[in-house]
């Protein structure tokens, strides 16, 4: 089972141009268990592309948040578009102001320099995650963390996943 | 609207309900226009069909359940999420 252990290593620019190295501790308090990830669509998109003779569109690179409290994927709205992606179906997500129903797309998610093959989901749903100033790509949910190992180390800033 | 694009078959959906979870409950319909092609035992082997019997396009992957789940994001739909000091 590859392991991947990350220790949370972030630093705050200076107006001075310097960067102040945060300690891990506090950089896994103030971004969350953070990491890169890439958004493609799946082998099944690109094949059916490969068939109609359009050339696959260009993956997408950003941070994905794993949020143990989220029963579902989900994935930027404007990632999907960029994509080109198609819907699978919607899902309900309850919101302050009451739910609301989302589209959800199929995606692959690779991890960059890690041990990690990539996984797919069929069903992600998309929202706007990029109105913060952290934008993320990609919520981390439930439904792939029932593959995954997952050690949340507080003190030492750190945490890791098995897979 | 990207849920537009499925409206028929979620229509579809609704519609015979009570029919699929008479034949299917728990399991994950394939829905395409009008037409259900088949009930999976997960999301991704309906894909995988749907994928292969119409790519590229819109397909609907629905589990069959009395009530639709709700996705929980309470971090997210709360305003938490972006919350800072």
């Amino acid at each position: 089972m590859p392991l991947f252990e990350h220790r949370m290593q972030f630093a705050q620019s200076t107006k001075e141009g310097k960067n102040i190295p945060i300690p891990p501790a506090q950089s896994l308090h103030v971004l969350g268990p953070v990491l890169q990830v890439v958004v493609s669509p799946t082998e099944e998109h690109i094949r059916a592309l490969n068939q109609r003779g359009e050339l696959p569109p260009q993956p997408v690179t950003g941070l994905a948040l794993i949020d143990t409290g989220a029963t579902a994927t989900a994935v930027d709205e404007e990632v999907c578009r960029k994509l080109g992606l198609k819907p699978t179906g919607s899902m309900k997500t309850a919101h302050a102001g009451g739910p609301e129903e989302r589209a959800c797309y199929p995606i692959a998610i690779s991890f960059p320099n890690t041990p990690f093959p990539a996984i797919s989901t069929p069903t992600a749903m998309s929202v706007n995650l990029q109105f913060g100033k952290t934008p993320y790509i990609l919520l981390f949910g439930r439904d792939l963390l029932v593959r995954i190992k997952f050690v949340y180390n507080g003190p030492a800033g750190r945490f890791e996943m098995a897979y | 609207m990207p849920i537009q694009e499925l409206e028929k078959e979620i229509l579809y959906f609704e519609q015979h309900r009570e029919d699929l979870l008479k034949q299917h409950q728990g399991k994950f319909v394939l829905i395409k226009g009008d037409q259900c092609f088949g009930a999976y035992d997960t999301a991704e082997n309906a894909y995988q069909e749907g994928a292969r019997k119409f790519p590229g396009e819109a397909i609907l992957i629905r589990q069959v359940l009395q009530e639709d789940l709700v996705n929980e994001m309470p971090a997210f739909c709360t305003g938490l999420l972006y919350a800072s000091f």
